[in-house]
């Protein structure tokens, strides 16, 4: 086997989170390794235009300035970022090969870039983000149903607008954000399908004025979205989506606050692409890859790593910053980081004892002004059950396996295989291509009607490497 | 499906062949883009029931828009740069 290289300080994602905790390391002088597998660096809230395109105007000023700074800072001579490189696989340092204590705790981390096909992290930091929580409804997997952020994306970092009629549906700030970015460089909104009432709204609206910036924000948002004259379907959400190769027409239905259907208030609405965003969910598989403890949060439907204080997971030397430890948007992202990136020198001896606790002082309280903003987001992506009723038979719930909820349903309500792993034993949910990411809120969703909470509190999953699909070849390199 | 739009500038196009087929491109587009603008969203057919899948998440995560590299290399399309003569396949 290839001879890991030894780094000092490792971080896997360069959003917010991961260029803080790199910026600040680097300025107390540690050697900061970032391994991000897009091919800039930015994440996806900083999603950047790779060199070869460049964009002419502004998308969004604000974000744009923020990350301008970032960028500028992250050109250090103690900072080494190799971009395009997914990681595959985290392991842990054999004993025999470790020469003292302390480093048996290191982690070797496997990419598939061919320069650094093995890295041995004595502290790593798993900032991975989130990724958008699926929340289904039947012919969610046919071909331009896709989710608001890969709108967004395409629109972000290649220039590039859906063409025909959209529909943007789901519930939440994120749809009305992409919305009029999307009618500003010139594209066809026929409608958003928002999933809470327009007395919900408005009650978030007035809690938003504590923070007048993002309220600020809104408000320019549905001025865009109100002056291109497109519908806002409050207390909606759909219900059915149609067509053989392509998306051509989706069913929407009014709900009640627990997202139920009413009955006979369905309207079909004709439709080339739609865009669902309910939310995000935080990326555990980075965490669970190295071995991390999770807890199940029962208001979103995901694991989360365990973290203390500084954001030290319960694996020692490993550190989660950002988004993965739950939804709270970039300025939070930050300052975890930053914590993270002061813990980190602390203990590569860079900083004193006495200094770092008052810089994670400051950093905690100003942390704590987001708590709100963060709560108030997990209110309004709160999972609601009457979503049961919007799932036929047939619907799909495992992607990649292509398991149907009634198939899932009659194995998870026998108590002999109502659990997880029974059901990947049984129906290899969680066993393609994308690992459970898609499926497993669902099923937990739907598991959670059979067990009780403290049963399904219980419920983890182990993740196996390849983390993403990986030529054997990759495999042998590294072996070799 | 979907567009290049103005605002953004891009360099001398390129050609690469997907399924046989030759598509423009520019440099710095990922597989995806090139597929997305030139109108190709389904791109595989799943092994049980044989329905069409494609670009889903945008991000790398859901593995749905997966492509086969000539070297036998799956790839995510959303994540890989397309380069001059690149020929892909799609699973279709």
């Amino acid at each position: 086997m290839k001879k890991p290289l030894e780094k000092d300080f490792v971080i896997i994602g360069s959003g917010p989170a991961g260029l803080n905790a790199a910026i600040i390391a680097a300025n107390l002088g540690v050697q900061v390794t970032i391994i991000d597998e897009n091919p800039q660096i930015g994440g996806q809230i900083f999603r950047q235009t790779p060199p070869e395109i460049y964009r002419k105007k502004h998308l969004d000023k604000q974000s744009e300035d923020t990350f301008e700074k970032l960028n500028q800072s992250i050109i250090h001579n103690n900072i080494k970022i190799y971009s395009s490189s997914t990681v595959w696989g985290i392991f842990e340092k054999e004993e025999s090969q470790a020469q003292n204590n302390s480093e048996i705790n290191s982690k070797i981390i496997a990419t598939d870039n061919r320069e650094i096909p093995l890295i041995e992290a004595r502290n790593l930091l798993i900032a991975s983000g989130a990724y958008e929580m699926p929340v289904i409804f039947p012919g969610w997997t046919i071909p331009g149903v896709i989710t608001l952020g890969s709108m967004q994306i395409l629109l972000k970092s290649q220039g590039v607008i859906p063409e025909g009629r959209i529909i943007i549906a789901g519930t939440g700030p994120f749809l009305y954000l992409s919305a009029s970015q999307l009618i500003e460089n010139g594209a066809n909104v026929i409608g958003i399908v928002e999933a809470s009432s327009m007395l919900d709204w408005y009650a978030w609206g007035m809690q938003l004025l504590r923070f007048p910036s993002i309220m600020l924000k809104g408000i320019k948002c549905l001025r865009k979205i109100k002056k291109a004259g497109i519908p806002i379907y409050f207390g909606h959400m759909v219900v059915d989506a149609k067509g053989k190769d392509k998306i051509r027409e989706v069913t929407i239905s009014q709900v009640d606050s627990q997202w139920c259907p009413k009955r006979h208030t369905k309207k079909t609405l004709q439709t080339d692409l739609i865009g669902v965003n309910f939310g995000f969910m935080p990326s555990s598989y980075l965490t669970h890859l190295s071995g991390c403890q999770h807890n199940f949060d029962l208001e979103q439907f995901c694991w989360i790593s365990q973290f203390n204080n500084v954001y030290k997971t319960s694996e020692k030397n490993v550190f989660v910053a950002g988004d993965n430890t739950g939804i709270g948007g970039d300025k939070m992202a930050s300052i975890e980081g930053k914590i993270v990136g002061i813990e980190v020198s602390r203990l590569l001896g860079k900083l004193t004892k006495e200094k770092a606790n008052l810089s994670h002082k400051q950093l905690l309280k100003d942390l704590k002004s987001y708590n709100w903003y963060k709560k108030h987001l997990n209110k309004i992506y709160k999972f609601k059950s009457g979503f049961f009723n919007i799932l036929t038979e047939e619907t799909i719930i495992c992607r990649c396996e292509e398991v149907d909820y009634k198939t899932i349903k009659e194995i998870l309500k026998d108590p002999s295989t109502g659990n997880l792993k029974s059901l990947k034993n049984i129906l290899r949910t969680g066993m393609g291509r994308c690992q459970g990411r898609f499926c497993y809120p669902t099923i937990m969703k739907i598991l959670s009607r059979y067990i009780s909470t403290k049963e399904l509190q219980k419920e983890d999953f182990t993740v196996r490497v390849p983390l993403k699909p990986l030529p054997l070849k990759k495999f042998i390199e590294v072996s070799q | 499906m979907f567009k290049r739009i103005d605002n953004f500038v891009r360099g001398k196009p390129f050609k690469i062949t997907v399924d046989g087929e030759l598509f423009s491109a520019f440099p710095g587009e990922t597989l995806a883009t090139i597929l997305l603008t030139s109108g190709i969203i389904a791109t595989r057919k799943t092994l049980k029931d044989q329905n069409l899948r494609g670009y889903y998440c945008g991000m790398g995560v859901c593995s749905e828009c997966v492509l086969m590299i000539e070297e036998g290399f799956e790839v995510r399309a959303c994540q890989t740069l397309a380069k001059p003569n690149l020929k892909v396949k799609t699973l279709l």
